[in-house]
């Protein structure tokens, strides 16, 4: 009998995605190819006919991979190998990691010393987001090269026919994806944070086509605007969301979304694909178009001014950084970007997320307090 | 007993001189480019850019044990403890102001190449938005698991970078790039990057004449005036000393009882107090990862941007990032050099170098036989170790290559 709940297929795929997948494997007898975030290109992965899904290492404890990395290496390198140490990564036909910084392109070699039989790939993605044309023929190639990767790897071939279908479903998905956050951001209260967060991490693992079916399911056209007029707009800069509890922390202290530009969040949808007569430059258009990751370089002086002008754009009442201990590559940037902010007035947090997550009351306790310092501010 | 190299002693005018000449660099007109070891430095003198080391100077303050103001000037400026400790001394230095150098000079120019790491980039983004000057980054695509017939788009890539890089230092100079100087300067690092790594390897001799800790101290030249005559006449001079300690079978330990090799940066706080205890010890550091960094980076005058993108593009900087290449390159050393035994440094200041240690003494005792020891320190904040329960680890694995010694001799 199915589910009443419209909302039964994310929460399921989401509540165990090792298992989900899994039992999607064994349903289709497809591939997989996991993939590491951000910016994989999910459009090639599924051009092969495998379903790509994001490894989520983050939050998870951490116990075998400390015996092959030291414990002072972030949680979403170090989660990713404890899950292929535990097996919870058996359903993948190959492994895929995007090149973003030191312990991610350090982990491509662990993981090569440990696994030499699995078949690996290195995506190295450029960071020169400020010359558009070397970094786009560069990352164009990069593409190409993964598809062959794929190609040996999987016994598919990627052509361009199926390429291009692939970046119109990933485009179609994408929309529907904005559309729910547009909707959180008029209908907090009924298409809370929790539920974004459950369509955008599903996302990361359902095959498109299948959930964008579910997606049509979802009560789009019961929503009515209700003015959040109690409720805090809050934009978030970071890495991913995690822990998963955070969803439902901000839900509980009263937050809407106002912009967000996590690696699993509104960053990985904002830009689609643009009609372009080469697929492969399409994808690498959209890549340098996207709000840059933390480990990409445009001119350092116009990081913090773009942000603030994401942020008033955004009309958010205040910004959540959520940087991952450990990370570098967020640790640099925050206190810039603090700074920038304060000078503007808008009031602004840091939460330091621990590796294996466990950190809830913690994290209520500060945005409770955040929570009421922006309603003093405002 | 340590004997201490006399060619060292030259280090204290060479090292001074040379900030007199970067704070001069102006009044003498050339500019100030901030930059990083493993970037063409060869390019930027060429073109009357003196190169000044962030990380130089923040090992200064780190060894003189100058930067716990600097620090904490840094996480005051919301910078976490668990970052870079070089990043941290240099950006909380310039709010604290301890450095016994004068400072960093306010640059003209930042270049930093990522295929060092990926930190640099971000701690040089935070200088640069703190100086308001313009900053180059050149992206090194890393050859993980590139073949060579793949790697065209790569070098197109970087030499495309290194490219914009000649324009905009002509632009900020006012002054045309010129390959002829550019070759001769390339000539001469190539002379001292030769020497660097003869005097490296005179370490191979049994005693070693020099032992690691003379090599970090030695360094300084190759780091920061390799291209000059500077760097060329020291290491011709150092090198002079130690083949006549060679002939005269001096080491620089005596008696020598083990050789050891040290892997990651140096513990610059501690770099008296662990040679002291090892000396005691008879111990010998003998070969190291971090300096012999320094003996290949020359490229040839011959097509010097081709061989840059090439390089880059190709493995001979990334071997340190490569785990299995790293394996190779350290048994291979444990041959050269006559090993007893590793020295893993797991530096919680540099993510970059240390993630692979828990695999790479695991895979290198497989290989090799040799026992080593993972020491949790960092390369420049004392914070993060106790040197106490650091010393007592020491001397254990020391014990325990005593003991296997004499079962194995008995």
């Amino acid at each position: 009998m199915p589910h009443t709940d419209p909302w039964h297929p994310f929460k399921e795929a989401v509540a165990d995605p090792d298992q989900w997948i899994s039992n999607w494997k064994r349903k289709t007898h497809r591939h997989v190819v996991a993939h590491l975030l951000p910016d994989a290109p999910e459009e090639i992965i599924h051009a092969c006919g495998a379903l790509p899904v994001a490894i989520s290492g983050a939050s998870r404890p951490i116990e075998k991979a400390y015996a092959h990395v030291p414990s002072y290496i972030c949680g979403h390198v170090a989660g990713a190998l404890e899950m292929q140490l535990r097996g919870h990564l058996d359903y993948a036909d190959a492994i895929v990691i995007t090149y973003v910084c030191d312990s991610t392109r350090n982990l491509y070699h662990t993981w090569k010393h440990l696994f030499p039989q699995e078949p690996l790939h290195l995506i190295r993605l450029p960071k020169r987001l400020d010359m558009f044309a070397a970094s786009g023929a560069f990352l164009r190639d990069e593409f190409f090269r993964f598809s062959e990767f794929l190609s040996a790897a999987l016994g598919c071939r990627v052509s361009e026919e199926k390429l291009v279908n692939s970046v119109q479903v990933y485009n179609q998905r994408r929309e529907w994806l904005r559309r729910a956050y547009q909707i959180h951001q008029n209908c907090p209260e009924t298409w809370t944070v929790y539920k974004l967060r459950l369509l955008m991490y599903s996302a990361l693992i359902m095959p498109p086509e299948a959930h964008m079916a579910c997606m049509a399911a979802l009560p789009w056209e019961h929503s009515e605007p209700s003015p959040p007029s109690r409720l805090r707009r809050v934009y978030v800069r970071g890495k991913l969301w995690e822990p998963p509890e955070l969803a439902i922390l901000f839900d509980e202290a009263g937050f809407v979304l106002a912009g967000d530009e996590t690696s699993a969040g509104y960053r990985h949808i904002e830009q689609d694909a643009p009609a372009h007569f080469d697929p492969w430059q399409a994808l690498a258009d959209r890549f340098l178009k996207t709000v840059p990751y933390a480990g990409y370089f445009s001119e350092p002086h116009a990081g913090p001014e773009a942000l603030l002008e994401r942020v008033r754009s955004s009309r958010a009442d205040g910004v959540i950084f959520i940087d991952p201990k450990f990370c570098e590559t967020f640790g640099f940037d925050t206190p810039d970007f603090q700074k920038i902010l304060k000078q503007n007035s808008i009031p602004s947090i840091v939460l330091e997320t621990s590796p294996s997550g466990g950190q809830a009351e913690q994290l209520r306790t500060r945005l409770e307090a955040f929570s009421e310092l922006m309603g003093n501010s405002g | 007993m340590v004997n201490q190299l006399q060619s060292i002693g030259k280090l204290k005018t060479i090292n001074a001189d040379y900030w007199k000449t970067v704070h001069s660099a102006r009044k003498d007109g050339k500019f100030i480019v901030y930059t990083n070891a493993f970037s063409p430095v060869e390019l930027l003198y060429s073109m009357d850019f003196l190169p000044v080391y962030p990380e130089n100077h923040a090992v200064i303050l780190g060894a003189k044990r100058l930067n716990e103001k600097a620090m904490k000037a840094a996480a005051e400026m919301g910078y976490s403890p668990n970052l870079c400790s070089y990043a941290r001394t240099d950006l909380g230095d310039m709010h604290a102001k301890t450095s016994p150098v004068g400072g960093m000079p306010k640059p003209d120019l930042l270049v930093v190449s990522n295929c060092q790491c990926g930190t640099l980039h971000k701690w040089f983004e935070a200088i640069a938005r703190a100086y308001k000057v313009p900053m180059i980054l050149l992206d090194v695509p890393h050859a993980g698991n590139a073949t060579n017939g793949e790697e065209e788009q790569a070098k197109t890539y970087v030499r495309a970078q290194l490219e914009q890089l000649v324009d905009v230092m002509e632009d900020i100079s006012g002054r045309p790039f010129d390959m002829g100087r550019l070759r001769e300067v390339l000539l001469e690092s190539q002379k001292a990057s030769q020497l660097w790594e003869e005097a490296l390897s005179l370490a191979a001799h049994v005693p070693a004449p020099l032992t690691v800790f003379d090599q970090f101290i030695a360094m300084a030249p190759i780091v920061a005036q390799r291209g000059t005559s500077v760097a060329t006449d020291f290491y011709r001079q150092m090198v002079d000393e130690l083949h006549e300690r060679v002939n005269q079978k001096i080491g620089s330990v005596e008696p020598e009882r083990f050789r050891l090799f040290w892997d990651n940066l140096p513990m610059w706080p501690e770099l008296r107090s662990l040679s002291d205890l090892l000396a005691r010890k008879g111990v010998a550091l003998v070969s190291a990862f971090y300096t012999y960094c320094w003996t290949n980076l020359a490229v040839s005058p011959e097509d010097p941007f081709g061989q840059w993108s090439g390089e880059w593009a190709g493995m001979r900087y990334s071997t340190h990032i490569n785990l299995e290449r790293r394996i190779e390159a350290y048994a291979a050393l444990a041959k050269k050099f006559k090993l007893d035994g590793f020295l893993f440094h797991s530096n919680l200041s540099c993510k970059m170098i240390s993630q692979f240690i828990p695999d790479l003494k695991q895979a290198l005792s497989e290989k090799t036989g040799l026992p080593g020891l993972i020491i949790d320190a960092d390369h420049n904040d004392p914070q993060h170790y106790s040197m106490s329960s650091l010393m007592l680890r020491l001397e254990a694995f020391i014990e325990m290559m005593g003991s296997s010694r004499s079962r194995s001799e008995s």
